[in-house]
């Protein structure tokens, strides 16, 4: 059985390397053949990895598809095919401002919509519902959310600081 | 802002219950049609699985009112050729919210061949034998049951449009026909095979198809009835917008084929319990993991594990093998746990037979 890199690659624009082969780990002790060798064990193994891999394949996709950077290599990669589901959830994205998520055990919808909506992706229409809250309730609620990071973020130390206080065994 | 305008074909429980579904969780957005049928059967005694509870819940429908016209339903009956009954129960071995799966360690002990019978271990079992529960019954056991109810359908239905109505669900005065006009920008066919429209399961193009207009699974479980809660939940959060339509029922119509699957697995599993031959590529799936692996179905399903873990022990099948996580765990503790909660059952649901 192969895990991690020698399982699959999938370039590290974002590291979901490591996810991967925890997700193998766990599926390998679950289907781990202590009974004998059975090939229902390794398909099984083999179809909830696939769909594991697909579903980051999409997001990492999703950089190179929506990048604006204008390099050879970044505008090469813009202009190569992409996922069916990959296309669908832009399509999806961009007309309603709804996301889909495929596996629910990798990126959520908080994920999706950061690098959306920070590559630049625009929903041309919001949730219909959300016109059911007032404005400013909804400013407020957003601006509670601003501040709570914000001081949660002011109280922290630079992560170059936390790394060197964590080498120290602090 | 106007919100959608969609009308439902349908004057039974389904369409009534969607109708009073939809208007609560869309915060009454929208209009909202009910067109009858030009007939409607009438409905006799119905069944309902356990997630009616969080639909009267949502509804504020009062146990009280569905017990003056129902009785609760422990599970699953199935009857065999030889007049016996089965039951796959609703609930759990165990309490949920503890720790430490009942399930993992039963589906252990069986794989070695020292398991205690199942039924012994479910307080829904109990209840359905005739066990009532003591007034001082252990939190626990009581967090263990689990039921749905087997209700007249008429004043089942009678009181879901009453729930609708007092949402400000309209009625219309005049029947559904095939030629009819229908200002909406969704029609929803939850008309149980009477209004019966020309498009495939699910959403396409202005028609949604729900419940037993768009599947018929087995009778012995409604499944429908569950679907039809699902189908509101997913429509609201995929609320119709004029120019998303066919992109929005696309995605309606992924998360569908997602849960029909797991429907006609438990279908699958139920004619099989009957003793039928049914083809089930995703039941077959099941059952490898289940008797190679000891694994249960962890894929989005109409039934908790428990359901599934029943429902493979009344086939006989036993698995070849367990998690080997739980080989952490002793098998005296588990042989313990199981004695103690059988004995929870016996202490505060007397009353079997």
């Amino acid at each position: 059985v192969a895990i991690g890199l020698s399982g699959g690659f999938l370039e590290p624009l974002e590291s979901t390397s490591i996810n991967l082969i925890e997700r193998g780990i766990s599926q390998l002790v679950q289907l781990f053949p202590s009974g004998g060798l059975n090939p229902v064990l390794a398909e099984e193994y083999d179809r909830y990895m696939v769909n594991a891999f697909a579903g980051i394949r999409d997001f990492v996709i999703l950089h190179y598809r929506l990048g604006r950077r204008t390099e050879p290599f970044w505008r090469a990669m813009r202009e190569q095919p992409i996922p069916d589901s990959l296309a669908e959830q832009i399509e999806l994205f961009e007309a309603t401002g709804e996301i889909a998520i495929r596996d629910p055990e990798s990126f959520g919808e908080p994920s999706w919509a950061a690098i959306l909506f920070g590559l630049g992706a625009r929903a041309s229409a919001h949730h219909p519902l959300a016109d059911c809250e007032p404005r400013e309730a909804i400013e407020r609620h957003l601006a509670r959310g601003r501040d709570l990071i914000a001081q949660h973020a002011g109280g922290m130390p630079p992560h170059r600081r936390f790394i060197e206080h964590m080498v120290q065994g602090g | 802002m106007n919100g959608p305008r969609i009308a439902i074909v349908g004057d039974g429980v389904e369409a009534w219950l969607f109708a009073a579904l939809f208007r609560q969780l869309s915060r009454r957005t929208g209009t909202l049609v009910v067109i009858p049928p030009p007939q409607r059967r009438e409905t006799g005694r119905i069944a309902l699985p356990p997630v009616v509870a969080d639909i009267h819940r949502l509804l504020r429908i009062a146990p009280d009112l569905i017990a003056g016209f129902g009785t609760p339903r422990y599970g699953i009956e199935i009857a065999i050729d030889d007049g016996s009954q089965m039951l796959i129960p609703y609930g759990s071995y165990g309490d949920p919210d503890e720790p430490g799966n009942l399930v993992n360690a039963w589906i252990r002990l069986h794989s070695e061949g020292d398991a205690p019978a199942l039924a012994g271990l479910s307080a829904n079992a109990a209840l359905a034998a005739g066990g009532s529960p003591r007034p001082d019954a252990d939190p626990h056991l009581l967090r263990s049951i689990v039921a749905g109810w087997d209700v007249d359908g008429e004043r089942y239905r009678a009181t879901l449009k009453d729930a609708a109505l007092a949402r400000g669900v309209e009625c219309s005065g005049s029947a559904f026909a095939p030629d009819t006009l229908i200002d909406a920008d969704l029609i929803v066919d939850a008309s149980e095979g009477h209004a019966a429209p020309q498009s495939g399961v699910g959403w396409h193009g202005r028609w949604l198809r729900i419940g037993t207009a768009a599947h018929r699974l087995h009778d012995a479980e409604p499944f429908a009835i569950a679907a039809v809660f699902s189908a509101a939940a997913r429509l609201v959060s995929l609320l119709p917008r004029p120019d998303a339509m066919a992109l929005l029922a696309r995605e309606y119509n992924r998360q569908l084929a997602i849960e029909l699957e797991g429907m006609e697995a438990a279908s699958a599993m139920l004619e099989r319990l009957f003793g039928q031959e049914a083809r089930s590529v995703a039941l077959d799936r099941h059952e490898a993991r289940y008797r190679i692996a000891g694994l249960l179905p962890a894929d989005p399903q109409p039934w908790t594990r428990d359901m599934w873990l029943s429902a493979f022990d009344a086939m006989g099948w036993r698995p070849e093998r367990y998690d080997p996580n739980l080989d952490r765990f002793d098998t005296d503790r588990s042989t313990r746990r199981f004695d103690e909660w059988a004995a929870l059952i016996d202490r505060y649901l007397p009353g079997r037979p």
